[in-house]
Order: structure tokens, then C-alpha cells, then sequence
């Protein structure tokens, strides 16, 4: 402290201003830690226990921050505007990162608790460095009161208005950027006050311009992104997007249930899941006399490869998926990995990212079972997929003895299509045994599991740890009701793409 | 008849400087029409050296092609095919780029009549025809058949399924619409006095009955009203039809022709439509390197015959060798001249009767456009493998790229079709070879913009092929001139013509056909000597 001016310090003008820029401090700091807490509870889920743990985290940061306080002696003026713009930075731009990274990286927690402790640090830095930078100006009693007071008044507001106005009006991720403004707004003033007292108050001058500049760039071009999150599309949080060449992938989270949507369309509700995964995966793997090569023509999203991983005598996994930005997204991402038990990243798992038609057709091993997980035939493109020509390479790359099983579609909104899809294997020589199961994201929900030179064998024992599925529950499965029963159907060809048209038919008319 | 790569120093790069077409890389493909010209100027030295070969096949078009398979297939082996391209194929040559193969002319084949074995068998020797059944009906690869969904046409504002003009159409037009196929159903089924079929393919076996064969000395026009027709949308139909298939327009095309279209293909298939095609990415080169699978050894390329001269025993065959740039000759007891018409009269010597034949030949502008991240904003069927445009004079495009088993292809490539029938051939010839590739660019894009406005920024690169000489044309009157004994018994038994054009129709299966039929002769009369 011995540098400090000895000279009596100049009053500080209007102590109103001074107040009202507390106010703005205090007010930005609990902004900052609710901004968060609601991101990682929209991200994470399980509100309570991110709210939780990011209050804690947040306060015992600004208790660092207080602490570090003392180590700063000299031109305290000057740290306090540039730790003002930090904050403004930083708490700024908080919720931008923390939405972009959370599909990019595979410790999101980490950076999520990084983020929060650095913003804790530098808003506990900062009314510690303002009431120095106040001690001589004021009576001491009169300073504690006052600020405090605001301190909290500000605070109260933050909690009332965050809610209330700012997340249903501004979006979490407009708030945030609009509250790092006004903390490089209180930058300025100070700068502006004290540019006879700040040594470099040029630079600062300049460094909290562009600061500013950025976050208004920021603030509107976030528009576009915030208007989309809150489109009527998805009646959820949207916490994750991305067009990738090929479709449109959308995460959103909502009572701790995630949805994935591809282009649109449900692809799986993490409360409900394992009931399709379980009916799609199981009853194939009961079926086939050897489990040790199996392939997976799409899923992209693991969870299927997360059943399979649970029969030891599986050597290997070979998973096609055209999406890189799918695989990579289960592959990486914390809260996914979770959903698919870390699957795809498993050493008996190989991710390629191809088309699954090139693929099979230049494939020239032979596999025990394969799982296929397309979208639904809604269009000329994956209609192929569902074509005779498909299933004759599906059939040539299994082993003898091989079994296979394919989603599809809603046998009871889209009868016509179920039945399309069975009448298309059996004329490529599988022997086929349709089922169906009840998956409340989707309704009734259909699945064709297809042999090769084999007979079909009632499953007797289905693992005790499986959710869903059991010997007795299957059997129903197997057991159509008359609204949902075989229908004449043609097969499905390249060059008639029946499906397409069949599908077409059925959800208008379910729709109607 | 084309270099298809850049590498070739007679490719001219568009220099761009109307910016607006920054973006598009490519060039006009010039390729042999050079090569083709150097027979007028007629300026080739002597032979300096001379080989002998029991048969010489001039061209590799698929008459060529066809034409070798059957000596093949019948033991005659000493026998050599003389092209002068850089590749076989002639009307059947494809380019290919990391998105897709396409063609550069013929690009399908429709399912074939049942009567034409000789095309079944080759269909079958390679998988294309999977099986047939008891009752002789064959069975197509799928995945060579057109993918679904096949054509559609942009009318009013909409696309709509099928190129038939529908939306938008009166009840009255309609009616007339339905009246002109009912008239072409008459004709599909009729069969002349001599109990052969009015139309069929090859219309070598079509009958002589002067009932049909008189339709051959009027225009489709002249006929179209003189049977009452008057329907725009019909008439447009139908002149995109004869542009089609034959290049010419409906004053051109005789009515024998326009009937044929239409009367003459009558395919039957056992797991698919009828009346569909069987096509490919690189289109009919597909039929091509199949023909040519076992005829590598036999090929030479970059070889124009310039003389075919007609000895007592045997034939002289001259022909320049690009690479050399030497002259060479071949003494070959037989010769099968695969070219056109157009060339033969000027290489084919003591045959005076060539030069007085009415061959005419269509030009052609193709375009190769491809297409990066393109959606449409339109309405109605989504993209088609044939696109064509209500109103266009350009035939649409196809989408190479549509028989690709991929389910996603973020790029495309489109075929562009230009016929050039609306002045004399030889105008509308000269003046495509003076169009700069801008001009080129202005005219696909002026074609396109009503289905397609926003297509230009998606278009990354566009090549360009003018066809000069391509299709025959089978313009009225044409067809006495075919049965001249030339073309068919040979004036001399060591000189045999194979080439589309002497069926008066430009198709695969005539192509096909006048090659098998020049190779019989062949066959029959070496084994008569
Ligand atoms: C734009 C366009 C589109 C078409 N689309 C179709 C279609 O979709 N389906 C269809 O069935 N048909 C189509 N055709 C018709 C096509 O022409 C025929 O199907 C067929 O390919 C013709 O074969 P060809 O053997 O009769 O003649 P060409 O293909 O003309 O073969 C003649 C060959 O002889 C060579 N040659 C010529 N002169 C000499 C010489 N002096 N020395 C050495 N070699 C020589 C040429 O280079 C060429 O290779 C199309 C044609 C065009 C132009």
C-alpha cells in the first residue's frame, strides 16, 4: 500500500451514480450464476442438483475471489476496469459456450464448473477492489451500508426479473450478453471518471470498446439462434443443434427426458428408449446360434450397440452410420455417453461413416446378426433402404443360419407399410416373424426379425436385467391384433418405391 | 466424339469475363470433330507399312461393337476395330467427375421387345437380364432399371408425375390427348398384309404393307392435322417426343417416324413395367464396355481410316494414326464400315450410291452441369431421373447421378439435352461451333430458370459437347433410300455397312441390330470362300 497517492482522493461526484453502478455489479454477478445454473439444468437435466452445486461452486468462488483481493496493491483503478471488462467477457459470453461446447467436448461438467468458478472469482473481486477504491472518499459506515445495500438490492432484481422477464423474453442466451454489456458499460464510466487517475485509461478505453463491439455483435446475431430455440417446432428446450451435410440433428431436453430429432422426426425419448432398443436387439440375439460378428446399418446414437454390449460372446461391432456428426456427437458428448453406456467408444466397436447401401454392397464379409436401425421410409432416398435389392445384399452378408431384424415403422399407423416391409424380405428368401411392442414416444411400434435357412425358435431366456423385455412379454409381441394384422401388400423395388407411397397414404390418413 | 478430359490441348477454356458465372468451372469439349474434318482436306501421305487381318471393323460405336461380339461369338477372331476417338463408344461415351458417372449422348435403353433374342441373349450373357422365365419372359436387373420416381414434367407452376402434359389441362385437350393414344394403340396392335407388324424394333422386320409404309412420305406434322388435331399442349408433347428420340422437330420427322415413337416398343418384363428403360449413371457406355469386355486386344484407338478401297479378292483400308502421325494399311478379306453415312460417302470409294442418299444428321448441344447442395423450392414430384420443362425447346435434364444406390447425394450431376432442331441442320451447326461457352451458359440457365431460378449458384462445374453430326434424322422419304441393296445383300461381298443410320432411327437396338446383321454377312461369306 505504500504507493498509494498520498493526496486526499477527489470526491467521487453524484454518489448516486456510484450506487447505481453497484447496483449493476451486483446485479450482473448473480445474473451470471443463474444464467449457469438454468443452462446446465437445461443441458444436464436434474435441476435441483445443478442449481445446487453451481450456487456453491459460484459463492465459494467469489470467496477466492475475495481473498485474492489483497494481492492487489497498486493501481487499483485500472484492475477494476479491466477486471469489469473480464466479467463483462466472460459472464458475457457464458451461456454462448457453454451451448456450444456441450456437444463438442467430452468433459462438459468440467468446463461448465471452470466457467463458473472463474466467473465467481472475478465478480468476488470486485466489490472488495471498489470499496478500497471508495475507502477516503466515504465515511467507512456510510460505505459498507451503502454498498451492501445495493449490493443486494441488485441481487433481489437479478433473482425477480431472470425469470420473470429475462429468460421468457431475452433467452438465456441474449441475457447474458446484454448483462456483459452493462458490466463494460460500468468499465467506461469508471474509465471516464478517472481517465486523469488511471494510467493507461487510452487502452482501456479501447480494449472495453471492442469488448462492447463484440458482445452487441454477439447479442445480435444470437438473435437468430434464440428465435429458433423458441420456434413452436419442439414443445422442449432445445439444447443441441446441427446440420450436418446429410440431415439436421436437434437435441432437446425436457424434465430430465432428451430428445433426439433427425430432420424433424423423433428418432428416441431417453425416458422410454430401452423399451425399443430392448425389442429391436433382443429377441435377434436370442434367435441366432452365433453372436460373434454383428453388424449395425444405422443407429448412429449407440443405444443399440449399448444392447448388444451386454452378450460377452460378441468378438466385434461393426456399426455404418453416413453421419459423422452423429456418431461423433454419441461418441464425445458426456451426457449421451451416459444414455449409450459409453458405446461407441467401446474397443469392440468400429464406427464407419457410410453410406449403408455402398456399403453392403462392397462388403464381402459374412456377419451372425444385423440390426437395421433406418429412419422411417418417408422419402424416395431411404426408401432404397427398404428395397428387395437392399435385402438380397443384407441376406448375401449374413452367415448361414443368420439372423437379422429391422425397424419397422408403426404397424398400426402405417399397416400398410409393416407388411410392405415383411412381404419385401420374404421375397428375397428370409423367413420372417414380424412383432410389435408399445414404446409410449411413439405408439405402437413394429419390428421384423428375418432368417436365414432357419427356423424360428420361441426366446426362453432373456436376461433378469433387462428393463422391458421377458420370455412372456415377447410372446405377446408376436401377437397381432385385427387392426393391425397382415395386409396384401406389393414388394417394395427400386423402381416402384411401393413403400414410399404406402407410408405416404398411412400417416395422411392417420392424420385425418 | 470427344477427348473427355482437359488434359486435351484442343479444349478451349472459356475465359469468363461476365462474372456472373465465376463461380462454374469448365469448358466447351471440342474433342475430334477436328479429327473428323482433317477427311475433307484429304491430305494423308502414303502407307508405310501394310498388315493383313481377315475382317477390319471401321468405328466403335455399338454397331461396331455389336458387330465383333458376333465374330466372336462365331470363332472369327482375326479381326481388328479401327476408331477414331480416344475411346469406343461413339454415341455411347460417358465423363465421369468424383460425383458421378454421366453421359455424353445415348443414355438408356428401353426393356426390349421379346422378339429381338439377339438383344435378350446379350442382356443375359451379362446379368442384365437376371433370368427367363419358362414362358420366355425375362427378368431385369434392378438396379439397372429405372429407379423410381422416373420423369416427371414442370407444368403450370408444379411438377407433376409423368411427362404427358396434365395439370393445368382442359377436359377438352384432354380428350384430344386421349384420342391421340387411342389412334397409337391402333397402330402398336395393327400388322400388315404381309402378317408382319406395322411397327416393331428393329423396323427391318416391320412390314412392307404400303398401308403403313405410305405414313413415311407425309410430316407427323401433316398428319397430326390432318387427323384433326390442334391441341397446343398436344403438339408440344409430341414435338418434344421426335426431339427425343430422333432430333428433328415435327415438320421434319415423318409421320411413319412420329408413329414408330410411339407404336413400335412393346417390351414385356417379369418384375417390372413394360414400358420402362434401363439406364446408368454413364448411360448406354454402360452397353458399351459390356460389348467390349472381350474385345480389348481387338481395339485400336486414335486410328482415322481415311480409304476404303474395293479390290477384286479383298480391301484396301487406309487410316491415320494420331499418335505416329503415320500412315498405316490394312488388306483384309472383309470390312465393316460402322461409320456414318456422312463419313462413308467421303471414304468409301466406287460407292457413288452413298453420296445420293438423303442422309441428314441432327446437331446436338449436351451439358454436364454439376450441382452442389441444391433443394428445390417447387412443388409437386421430387427430383426425377428424366426433368423436363413444359414449353422448353431443350428436352430437361436427367439426373446422372439419380441410378446411385447412396440414399444421399448432397451433389448431383444433370444432363443437359439441347436438340438443335429449330433451323436447317447445317445452320443450326454452324452456328453452334461459333457459340462462346457464355452464350452456352445464358441458354441452359434461360431453359432452366422457370423449374429452377436458383440453380446457377449451386452449379459448380459445366462441361459442354456440340454434337455436329449425330442423330439420323428420319426426315419424310427417307426410308425408300434404306432399302437400297447396298446397305442390305452388299453390291460387294467384301464391303458391309453397319451404322444406325441405316435404319433411319438412331436408337440402341438399331445400332445393335445393323451390326449383327453386317457381321452375319460377314460370317456367311467368308465361310462361303
Ligand atoms: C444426344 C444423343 C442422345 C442419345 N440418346 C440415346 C438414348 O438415350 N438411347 C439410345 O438408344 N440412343 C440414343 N442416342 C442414339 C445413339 O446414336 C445410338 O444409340 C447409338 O449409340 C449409335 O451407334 P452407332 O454405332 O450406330 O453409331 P456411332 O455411335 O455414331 O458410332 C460410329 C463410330 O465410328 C467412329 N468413326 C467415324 N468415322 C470414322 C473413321 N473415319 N475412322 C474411324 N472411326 C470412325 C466414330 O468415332 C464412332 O465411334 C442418342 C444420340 C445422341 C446424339
Amino acid at each position: 500500500m505504500d504507493n498509494e497517492p498520498k493526496t486526499p482522493k477527489p470526491p467521487m461526484g453524484s454518489p448516486m451514480l456510484l450506487l447505481v453502478s453497484i447496483f449493476i455489479v451486483a446485479t450482473c454477478g448473480l445474473i451470471y450464476e443463474l444464467v449457469a445454473g438454468t443452462a446446465a439444468s437445461y443441458l444436464l437435466g436434474d435441476s435441483v442438483t445443478q442449481f445446487s452445486t453451481i450456487i456453491g461452486v459460484y459463492l465459494f468462488s467469489m470467496g477466492i475471489g475475495s481473498y485474492v483481493s489483497k494481492f492487489f496493491s497498486k493501481n487499483l483503478l485500472a484492475w477494476f476496469v479491466q477486471i469489469e471488462i473480464l466479467v463483462g467477457l466472460v459472464g458475457g459470453f457464458s451461456s454462448l459456450v457453454l451451448f456450444a461446447l456441450f456437444a463438442q467436448v467430452d468433459y462438459f461438467q468440467l468446463v461448465l464448473y471452470v466457467l463458473v468458478s472463474l466467473t465467481g472469482i472475478l465478480v468476488g473481486l470486485e466489490i472488495p477492489l471498489l470499496m478500497r477504491i471508495l475507502e477516503g472518499r466515504y465515511e467507512f459506515k456510510d460505505l459498507v451500508s451503502k454498498v451492501f445495500t445495493f449490493d443486494y438490492i441488485g441481487a433481489l432484481l437479478a433473482s425477480i426479473i431472470f425469470p420473470i422477464w429475462l429468460v421468457p423474453k431475452l433467452g438465456l442466451m441474449r441475457t447474458s450478453f446484454f448483462f456483459g454489456m452493462l458490466n463494460i458499460g460500468v468499465a467506461y464510466w469508471v474509465c471516464y471518471k478517472f481517465k486523469n487517475e488511471i494510467a493507461w485509461a487510452k487502452s482501456l478505453f479501447s480494449l472495453a470498446t471492442m469488448s462492447f463491439i463484440g458482445l452487441i455483435i454477439a447479442f445480435i446475431n444470437a438473435n437468430n439462434l434464440v428465435n429458433w430455440t423458441e420456434s413452436t417446432l419442439f414443445q422442449e428446450k432445445i439444447i443441441y443443434t446441427k446440420s450436418t451435410p446429410y440431415q439436421r440433428i436437434v437435441l432437446t431436453a425436457n424434465n430430465n427426458q432428451y430428445k433426439l430429432y433427425l430432420n424433424g422426426n423423433l428418432q428416441f425419448n431417453s425416458a422410454d428408449e430401452y423399451r425399443y432398443h430392448e425389442a429391436l436387439v433382443h429377441p435377434a440375439m436370442q434367435q441366432a446360434s452365433s453372436k460373434k460378428q454383428v453388424l449395425v446399418l444405422g443407429g448412429g446414437d449407440g443405444l443399440a450397440v449399448r444392447e448388444l454390449l451386454k452378450y460377452p460372446d460378441i468378438d466385434s461391432i461393426t456399426l455404418v452410420d453416413l453421419d459423422q456428426g452423429m456418431t461423433e456427437l454419441f461418441s464425445h458428448n458426456s451426457m449421451l455417453k451416459s444414455l449409450n453406456n459409453n458405446s461407441l467408444t467401446n474397443p469392440k466397436v468400429t464406427v464407419k461413416n457410410m453410406d449403408a447401401f455402398l456399403w453392403l454392397k462392397a462388403n464381402n464379409k459374412l456377419y451372425d446378426v444385423i440390426i437395421v436401425d433406418f429412419p422411417d421410409p418417408s422419402n424416395f432416398s431411404v426408401g432404397k433402404l427398404y428395397s428387395n435389392v437392399f435385402y438380397s445384399y443384407l441376406i448375401n452378408a449374413l452367415q448361414n443360419y443368420g439372423v437379422c431384424v429391422v425397424q419397422s415403422t408403426s404397424p398400426y399407423v402405417a399397416r400398410k407399410s409393416f407388411w410392405c416391409i415383411n412381404h419385401t424380405m420374404q421375397s428375397v428368401g428370409f423367413k420372417t416373424i414380424p412383432y410389435h411392442n408399445y414404446v409410449p414416444s411413439f405408439g405402437e411400434w413394429g419390428y421384423i426379425l428375418a432368417l436365414k435357412n432357419k427356423t424360428f425358435k420361441a426366446p426362453q431366456n432373456f436376461d433378469s436385467s433387462f428393463k422391458f423385455i421377458t420370455k412372456n412379454v415377447f410372446e405377446q409381441m408376436l401377437v397381432f391384433p385385427k387392426d393391425m394384422d397382415s395386409v396384401y401388400t406389393e414388394v417394395n423395388k427400386l423402381n416402384n418405391q411401393v413403400l414410399v407411397h404406402y407410408f405416404d397414404e398411412d400417416w395422411k390418413h392417420y392424420q385425418q | 466424339m470427344v477427348l473427355l478430359f482437359g488434359a486435351s490441348a484442343m479444349s478451349n477454356w472459356a475465359c469468363q469475363p461476365n462474372n456472373k458465372y465465376a463461380h462454374i468451372k469448365g469448358k466447351i469439349l471440342t474433342g475430334n470433330n477436328k479429327r473428323g474434318h482433317l477427311l475433307r482436306e484429304g491430305k494423308f501421305t502414303k502407307p508405310t507399312q501394310t498388315n493383313y487381318f481377315d475382317v477390319v471393323i471401321v468405328g466403335s460405336g455399338i454397331a461396331a461393337l455389336s458387330a465383333a461380339r458376333k465374330l466372336q461369338q462365331n470363332n472369327i477372331t482375326n479381326f481388328t476395330i479401327l476408331e477414331l476417338d480416344d475411346t469406343i463408344g461413339g454415341n455411347a461415351i460417358n465423363g465421369k467427375n468424383e460425383v458421378s458417372a454421366y453421359p455424353w449422348a445415348a443414355h438408356y435403353l428401353p426393356i426390349p421387345n421379346l422378339d429381338d433374342k439377339e438383344l435378350l441373349n446379350f442382356l443375359q450373357e451379362h446379368q442384365i437380364i437376371t433370368k427367363i422365365d419358362e414362358k420366355g419372359i425375362p427378368n431385369y436387373n434392378e438396379e439397372y432399371v429405372c429407379a423410381e420416381p422416373e420423369e416427371r414434367l414442370f407444368i403450370n407452376g408444379y411438377w407433376q408425375d409423368g411427362l404427358i402434359p396434365n395439370i393445368g389441362i382442359s377436359s377438352e385437350e384432354k380428350k384430344e390427348i386421349d384420342a391421340f393414344f387411342a389412334l397409337i394403340k391402333t397402330y402398336k396392335s395393327a400388322i400388315g398384309n404381309d402378317g408382319k407388324p406395322a411397327f416393331t424394333i428393329p423396323n427391318f422386320y416391320s412390314t412392307t404393307d404400303s398401308a403403313y409404309t405410305d405414313l413415311d412420305n407425309i410430316s407427323f406434322y401433316d398428319f397430326l392435322k390432318q387427323k384433326g388435331f390442334k391441341t397446343k399442349a398436344l403438339f408440344w408433347y409430341l414435338n418434344y417426343c421426335v426431339s427425343d428420340d430422333y432430333g428433328t422437330n415435327l415438320n421434319d420427322a415423318s409421320a411413319w417416324s412420329g408413329i414408330h415413337y410411339f407404336a413400335a416398343r412393346k417390351g414385356v418384363s417379369g418384375n417390372t413395367e413394360g414400358d420402362t428403360v434401363l439406364t446408368w449413371p454413364e448411360g448406354n457406355a454402360f452397353l458399351a464396355q459390356k460389348l467390349a469386355s472381350t474385345l480389348q486386344t481387338h481395339i485400336q484407338k486414335n486410328k482415322l481410316v481415311f480409304e476404303i478401297i474395293p479390290n477384286q479378292q479383298q480391301v484396301e483400308v487406309n487410316y491415320h494414326c494420331f499418335e505416329a502421325n503415320t500412315t498405316k494399311q490394312i488388306i483384309a478379306k472383309k470390312v465393316i464400315v460402322c461409320a456414318p453415312q456422312f463419313v462413308n460417302k467421303r471414304i468409301v470409294k466406287n460407292y457413288p450410291e452413298i453420296k445420293n442418299s438423303p442422309f441428314t444428321y441432327s446437331p446436338w448441344m449436351v451439358a454436364n452441369l454439376t450441382v452442389n447442395a441444391y433443394t428445390e423450392g417447387t412443388e409437386g414430384q421430387p427430383m426425377s431421373w428424366d426433368n423436363v420443362i413444359f414449353g422448353s425447346n431443350s428436352l430437361g435434364y436427367v439426373n446422372a447421378s439419380h441410378q446411385l444406390l447412396q440414399t444421399q447425394k448432397p451433389q448431383q450431376v444433370f444432363t443437359f439435352y439441347l436438340p438443335l432442331n429449330s433451323k436447317t441442320p447445317k445452320e443450326a451447326r454452324e452456328e453452334a461451333y461459333e457459340k462462346t461457352y457464355e452464350q452456352w451458359l445464358d441458354i441452359i440457365f434461360e431453359e432452366l430458370k422457370q423449374a429452377h431460378p436458383s440453380l446457377v449458384n449451386h452449379v459448380t462445374k459445366i462441361d459442354i459437347k456440340v454434337w455436329g453430326h449425330s442423330m439420323i434424322r428420319p426426315t419424310v422419304g427417307l426410308r425408300k433410300h434404306l432399302k437400297n441393296p447396298i446397305f442390305n445383300e452388299g453390291k460387294n461381298q467384301n464391303i458391309f455397312f453397319a451404322h444406325s443410320d441405316l435404319s433411319g432411327i438412331s436408337i440402341f437396338e438399331e445400332a445393335f441390330f445393323q451390326g449383327n446383321k453386317a457381321a452375319s454377312q460377314v460370317i456367311k461369306t467368308l465361310a462361303n470362300a
